[in-house]
């Protein structure tokens, strides 16, 4: 068995416990006091490490390196890379493969170097330390030491042909030296020689200090206490935290994680492991303590000194972030929790893990209870230091005699050179090397955008006219598509992109359902609560319907709770043949099952009550309905004064103030998926991982509202009566749209314009149906092609069912790709990005610059969009780079814990970012927002949200600013500049044309991987057509 | 009564029919095995897709004559056919003949393994897609398959015993699929050593078995039951244990949820626990001269559905709580094996095996399920049902539910009894040593 490790009597020899170590019965209380001081003061800095990710209902993306985005970009990705044991960059081989397919350039690369190294030589003749960067990059193989570079050695080809591929000049250099086969060898043996001479390393240096004892004991004794220890601690976790899944609930968690622990312990009945025991007799006397008292008492019986707590704590913290991150995050919001929770804190969590890590030490190296524990020390003795001395030796002759090859220094020049080629090992390490690469990507990228956005600024489009319909989408990348199918297919539309709660912060609750769910930003709390309720023609049936759900929905629940059970389960096992049915229906039809084997939603017709009269206060903390908890204050509803802030706020941000189109489609989005854990992750980021369907619906009832028009008035903006506003939602995994209240709607147009503009409006709808129609099979077109199981011989409509399908399969783990491949983020109007392909990878923030000189509204989406499609954007670069540091690995084995998070298979830590499934396809890239304003405006604008200037600054986002020309009429297009730092440098385009293509379809169609910009013909936005006026309403 | 001649052509050509039916359907698996595993071995792997058309057409074919050829059966008044397809291997005294028993019994275990495994095969599809290791879970469900087959279909105790070592070694590598992180590969090879262990067992009994009858044919044991020695009986329930998960060998099986979740659901939910009251039903001529025997299957059924059921009340965690649940009923199943209420047993068998299955493939879905049943019924899920623990003082409830989570203490038990074996191994293995040396050997370093 594989446990042989922890177990045994065998005791390796260690270095003996200090002596000088405080005793444990005479604590003075000086040092509980001063260990207390710094145990909370290590908690405090763990928390900041710690991933604080949401339950699972809740989802949120955000920055996977929040804490270190006070360090510029590079240096903050490197930092956590060493405290994460995590990759910093792609390795270096991905992104030579992308040099190879032209997605970075020689020219990148270049640029990035000169940024980066200084103009200086480096030594080798010929050669500056800028170009030998670049050499190195292009060829350098990868780092070996041991059996591996034993083998290259022995059996590869290393000592048998010169490297490849070889600078021309190297190898016309190396040309003089003689044959490859002869002269590989001895500069081998050079270089051995070289590295032995430069390498040396003391036990001592390599003994530094180490975070916990597990560490150490591990490099000696191959023990590792984690056995132990984890499974302890996990097990605990989730009996602690869950809320209502297991059918016991934990006895004394009211009391706190560490009592209920400490609880437990003293029950009767024996413990079998030995290990414990010293731990469950202490039990009794910790019991009356506090957290804190015990976690110090603990520190000062190992021999903590209080300068080595943080040390400690956070390498604790680090080696069960998830779950240690979800108390914090539980602690902070009990609100989000799926039930009933315990209460949470990580003083108990830590004082537990102390507990159980110390016992565990001491019984892995034969401890006496009271004895201190060795110093926090690796121990490795002459014999295993001289072994890692040998490694970094190899290592380094391996370097050498590479880079030689590339500087085409063979073995006759190597002795003269070899200084030089020291120096540039320690200059130019693998990580530096990888980020100028990652860099490079960048730029490529970059440039691109940025030349196809000015590309599209000189070809101006057809004028525009007054369009007929306008649509307001959210800014996701997913939208992008969405958008620009409805513009191809019907020119007279024009879109819109705000952050999808459209300005309507609301605690919703859908009819049916017994709790409400913030629909805002996650970093919004929301102050009003907006019901869904029955239509009154509808109240009869509706309360008929729901005594017969809670029947069926008591029965469900009941069957779900007992046929697990013993008794129960045989029962329903007897029966269990039924589930062969259902069963083989759905996993062989998703597309149909899943329409028809759910809970149905009510089919009953209903209406918001988003009204509140305007003298009525907050509601009293009695009736607030469940999941409400976190708000301040709370109320039934908008006043009418209260919802004209909300539409002239966020008509006024996305530059929409008029003229307005007759028909308005405010379009919400959320996704649907099966057998997904990860189901709010998909819906829409900003509505906190919510359906975005409710607030659209909200906003386009508010903007239909007389008395609000009549308050917009007031504020200058003017919506004629012909126009008006319809919510709806798309589906963006099965790109199903659909609309609220259009007969509600009909009905309110008939009392404002009369019978004849009913019609109007009937036919307006009628028409955008048809278009929504066909834009969205467009739409599952173009996003079928990066499906590999969509069927060979695509066409929209095979597209579209191919979708369809995969939205309700319980078998896919991929219902979409989600944000993945995102890069950019456009803050300007719609008529800048309008006829430029994309490719689903940028958000679309609608801003009009001239309306907002003050950079009032700039700020807002500065506050909002663009944090939330940065926090997007780091979320899915982490969990790519390092998808088992950052990301939480495959989706396939995963299990819900607790009803909170995800764990690996049987057990382990709770699994934060994204599963490799939803970033497969991305390209790790920070986000380039171009906004279109004054650079001083923007400067500003950000400067006022520290977040996002932070970012800004430190180069978490990328910032490119289009000022256009000062004359309209010029015909040119305006100036880009990239911030750098807190400077503006101007963009130097790279090229002037970019490929123009009929259509989007003739932009993706055949293909499967990114495709590059294109300009998009459009044709002119037609004003409405005559023929649309006045007629018979058709039935 | 003889039927008159035309009646009896008539059944031997349906007896034909449907023995051409099983073959086929029998063997089909095992093709789609050796064409997945030589295109790797050839390193010319059949690209994803293949392999998963591959799959669902050899399961739907085998369902499919399976399904004809119980029909013929059926027709022709026959509940039972022999296939025997030659000898593979024999010495004096011993011959081990490929001859397989399709009776009701195997009828309905094979229908439910291949019903199962076009389902999983055709999920598995989509769901392992891209996977690196795609076409691995492919060759180890077919692997299963061919398994469970023999199992099901073994007519003695050594094709069968063949048929429990190919459905270990299918477990064990899909436990450890994901093989590049430890825990599963630490878990898998925990499954492994524990199916090794109590496959002494199976492999002691079939040599008892032999010895006992001089053969190892169900019917020709059936034939001579009277003379079992109870050891005979002890070896096979032994040999049973480890596959069932039976006390004190639960451990291993809520570990062994780290496959993708398709592996886990059809062989913990429904067809590797299952094999074992399986045996023991098959064995029954054996183990019915004893009724010690019958009481210790009972005992152990017993033992391990309340361990179970304990132990799964408190896990917070989908799938464990799966395992337990599947433990326990398979408890049960022993249970009802050792009252020799062998229909019942069936029934049970064949419903949970479904029902768990299905409940396993949506485990994922558990939070979305929670969240449209609370829409739905208009209700929070949120406080839950008290059971028997209401009626614990305090200090009981806690020792009870702590001994619950810590799953019995079953796991160190092993442990601790394993690190004693591991001392003495080791003592040897320095006995070893040091006689090599003192005659001179070198110290070979591993």
């Amino acid at each position: 068995m594989s446990d042989q490790r922890t177990q045994g009597d065998e005791r390796p020899p260690l270095s003996p416990p200090r002596g000088a170590a405080p005793q444990a019965q005479g604590l003075s209380d000086a040092l509980r006091a001063q260990l207390k001081a710094s145990l909370n003061e290590a908690i405090a800095q763990a928390l900041k490490h710690l991933p604080i990710q949401r339950p699972m209902d809740f989802f949120v993306l955000q920055n996977t390196l929040h804490s270190f985005e006070h360090l510029p970009f590079t240096e903050g990705v490197e930092a956590a890379a060493e405290l994460f044991k995590a990759e910093p960059w792609l390795p270096e081989e991905a992104y030579r493969r992308s040099f190879k397919e032209a997605r970075i350039l020689e020219r990148d690369l270049r640029a990035v170097i000169a940024e980066q190294v200084p103009d200086a030589p480096s030594g080798v003749p010929g050669i500056d330390l800028r170009e030998a960067t670049l050499r190195l990059c292009r060829s350098l193989p990868p780092p070996d030491a041991g059996a591996t570079l034993q083998w290259r050695i022995e059996e590869g080809e290393a000592l048998k042909e010169w490297l490849s591929p070889l600078p021309r000049s190297a190898r016309e250099a190396l040309r003089d030296e003689g044959l490859a086969h002869e002269a590989l060898p001895r500069l081998w043996s050079l270089a051995q020689a070289a590295a032995r001479r430069r390498v040396s390393a003391s036990p001592s240096e390599l003994n530094g200090p180490v975070g916990r004892w597990r560490d150490m004991v591990l490099d000696r004794s191959q023990r590792d206490t984690d056995d132990l220890v984890v499974p302890l601690m996990i097990r605990w976790c989730i009996a602690y935290i869950d809320p209502a899944y297991s059918q016991w609930p934990m006895p004394h968690r009211e009391e706190g994680l560490l009592k209920a622990a400490l609880r437990l312990w003293t029950a009767p009945l024996p413990d079998p492991r030995s290990w414990l025991a010293p731990l469950r007799a202490r039990v009794p006397a910790l019991l009356s303590q506090s957290a804190e008292d015990v976690a110090a008492e603990a520190l000062a019986r190992m021999g903590v000194a209080p300068d080595e707590v943080e040390r400690l704590i956070q390498a604790l913290a680090l080696s069960l972030p998830g779950w240690a991150g979800m108390i914090a995050l539980l602690a902070e919001r009990p609100d989000l929790a799926p039930g009933p929770l315990a209460p949470m804190s990580l003083v108990d969590f830590f004082a537990l893990r102390l507990l159980i890590e110390e016992a565990a030490t001491r019984s892995v190296l034969g401890l006496e209870p009271e004895a201190p524990l060795p110093p926090l020390r690796r121990s490795l003795s002459e014999a295993e230091a001289g072994r890692e001395a040998g490694r970094r030796e190899e290592e380094r002759a391996w370097s050498l005699f590479n880079m030689a090859q590339i500087m085409g220094v063979g073995p006759s020049k190597f002795a003269d050179l070899c200084r030089p080629l020291h120096e540039l090992i320690e200059r130019d390490n693998e990580v530096f090397r990888r980020r100028l690469w990652h860099l490079a990507f960048e730029r490529r990228y970059r440039v691109e955008a940025l030349d196809a956005f000015l590309a599209r600024q000189r070809s101006p489009l057809p004028p525009q006219r007054a369009p007929w319909l306008q649509v307001i989408a959210c800014i996701d990348d997913r939208e992008e598509s969405i958008r620009r199918h409805l513009e191809e297919q019907d020119p007279g539309v024009e879109t819109f992109g705000f952050a999808g709660f459209f300005g309507v912060a609301m605690f919703y609750q859908p009819l049916g359902s017994p709790r409400a769910r913030p629909l805002c930003p996650a970093p919004m709390t929301p102050q009003h609560w907006v019901r869904e309720v029955p239509l009154e023609e509808s109240e009869a049936q509706w309360s008929k319907d729901q005594s017969r759900r809670k029947v069926i929905g008591a029965t469900l629940i009941q069957y779900a709770h007992h046929s697990q059970g013993l008794i129960g389960g045989a029962a329903s096992a007897l029966l269990g043949v039924a589930a062969l049915g259902p069963m083989m229906y759905r996993l062989m039809n998703p597309r149909r099952s899943g329409q028809q084997l759910r809970l149905k939603t009510p089919k009953v017709r209903t209406r918001l009550a988003l009204e509140r009269p305007a003298d009525e206060g907050p509601l009293p903390q009695a009736q607030w309905p469940s999941g409400t908890l976190a708000a301040t204050q709370l109320f039934k509803g908008y006043t009418v004064e209260e919802m004209v802030r909300v539409v002239a706020g966020s008509l006024n941000d996305m530059g929409l103030r008029g003229p307005f189109s007759p028909l308005v489609f405010v379009m919400g989005h959320s996704a649907s998926s099966a057998n997904n854990p990860y189901d709010s992750d998909y819906q829409c980021g900003a509505c906190g991982g919510g359906q975005g369907g409710p607030n659209a619906r909200a906003f386009a009832q508010m903007a239909n509202d007389p008395r609000v028009r009549l308050g917009l008035r007031e504020l200058g903006v003017v919506i004629p009566d012909e126009t008006t506003f319809i919510g709806g939602m798309q589906d963006t995994s099965d790109d199903n749209i659909l609309f609220y209240d259009h007969e509600l709607i009909a009905a309110q147009v008939e009392e404002r314009l009369g019978a004849e503009g009913r019609a109007r409006f009937m036919q307006r709808l009628d028409k955008m149906v048809g278009v929504v129609e066909r834009a969205r099979l467009q739409n599952a077109y173009e996003r079928a092609r990066r499906f590999a199981l969509a069927p060979s011989d695509l066409t929209p409509e095979k597209a579209l069912r191919h979708v369809e399908g995969r939205a309700r399969d319980l078998a896919e783990p991929r219902p979409e790709y989600k944000h993945a491949t995102n890069a950019l983020h456009v803050i300007c109007p719609r008529r800048r990005s309008r006829g430029l392909f994309l490719d689903r990878r940028s958000f679309l923030t609608s801003y009009h610059h001239d309306l907002d000189p003050s950079g009032d509204a700039l700020e807002r989406h500065c506050r909002a969009g663009v944090m939330v499609a940065a926090g997007i954007n780091l979320q899915y670069l982490f969990s790519y780079i390092d998808n088992h540091r950052y990301g939480a690995g495959s989706k396939l084995p995963q299990n819900i814990a607790a009803l909170v998070g995800v764990m690996d298979g049987h057990q382990s830590d709770l699994r934060t970012g994204l599963v490799w499934q939803m970033v497969e396809i991305h390209e790790p890239m920070r986000m380039l927002n171009i906004i279109e304003a004054r650079r001083g405006v923007v400067l500003d604008a950000l400067k006022r949200v520290p977040a996002a200037w932070q970012l800004a600054k430190n180069g978490w986002m990328q910032v490119a600013v289009y000022e256009p020309s000062a004359d309209p009429n010029a015909g040119g297009a305006g100036a880009m500049f990239i911030l750098s730092g807190e400077e503006f440098i101007p963009h130097t385009p790279e090229r002037e044309e970019v490929p123009r293509r009929p259509s989007s379809r003739a932009c993706f169609e055949g293909r499967e991987d990114n495709v590059p910009f294109a300009l998009i013909e459009l044709g002119a936005p037609l004003e409405e057509p005559q023929e649309d006026h006045p007629r018979e309403a058709h039935a | 009564m003889t039927p008159p001649p035309d009646l009896h052509t008539a059944v031997t050509y349906l007896g034909l029919i449907a023995r051409a039916l099983l073959l086929v359907s029998i063997s089909a698996p095992l093709m789609s095995l050796v064409l997945l595993g030589v295109s790797t071995l050839i390193n010319r792997p059949l690209p994803e897709r293949r392999s998963y058309d591959l799959m669902s057409y050899t399961f739907s074919l085998s369902l499919i004559t399976l399904l004809s050829a119980w029909g013929v059966m059926w027709a022709a008044g026959r509940s039972r056919l022999d296939l025997a397809l030659g000898t593979l291997l024999s010495t004096s005294g011993y011959a081990l003949d490929l001859k397989l028993r399709v009776d009701t019994a195997a009828l309905t275990l094979l229908t439910l393994n291949f019903a199962l495994c076009a389902l999983v095969g055709v999920m598995a599809g989509r769901y392992l897609h891209r996977e690196e290791g795609a076409n691995r879970f492919a060759f180890m469900i077919n692997l299963l398959a061919v398994s469970i087959a023999l199992i099901a279909s073994a007519s003695g105790l050594d094709i069968l015993f063949v048929g429990w070592e190919l459905l270990g070694l299918s477990s064990t590598l899909l436990i450890s699929f994901f093989m590049r992180r430890p825990s599963p590969v630490e878990h898998g090879l925990r499954a492994f050593a524990i199916y090794r262990v109590t496959d002494v067992g199976l492999l002691a009994g079939v040599v008892t078995a032999h010895h006992t009858y001089h053969t190892v044919n169900f019917d020709a044991i059936a034939a001579q039951a009277p003379a079992a020695p109870l050891a005979l009986s002890l070896l096979l329930i032994w040999g049973a244990m480890g596959k069932g998960a039976m006390v004190p060998f639960t451990g291993w099986m809520p570990r062994a949820m780290e496959g993708p979740t398709p592996s886990s659901a059809v062989f913990y939910g429904a067809l590797s626990i299952h094999a074992s009251p399986f045996l023991l039903m098959r064995a029954t001529p054996i183990l019915n001269e004893h009724p010690a025997a019958l009481w210790l299957i009972g005992l152990i059924g017993a033992t391990t559905a309340l361990h179970a059921r304990m132990s799964g009340r408190v896990q917070g965690d989908v799938k464990s709580f799966l395992a337990y649940a599947s433990i326990s009923q398979v408890g049960l199943m022993w249970v009802e094996v050792a009252f020799g209420w062998h229909t019942l047993m069936y029934v049970h068998m064949i419903g949970h095996a479904t029902l768990r299955t299905w409940q396993i493939i949506r485990s994922p879905s558990v939070l979305q399920e929670r969240q449209q049943l609370i829409r739905y019924s208009g209700k929070d899920i949120g406080v839950r049902p008290r059971h028997g623990e209401a009626r614990l003082t305090d200090r009981w409830e806690a020792a009870i539910y702590r001994v619950s989570l810590e799953r019995w203490h079953l796991d160190d038990g092993l442990k601790s009894l394993w690190s004693r074996v591991e001392r003495v191994l080791l003592m040897i293995d320095r006995a070893d040593r040091a006689i090599a040396r003192s005659l001179g050997g070198k110290e070979r370093d591993l």
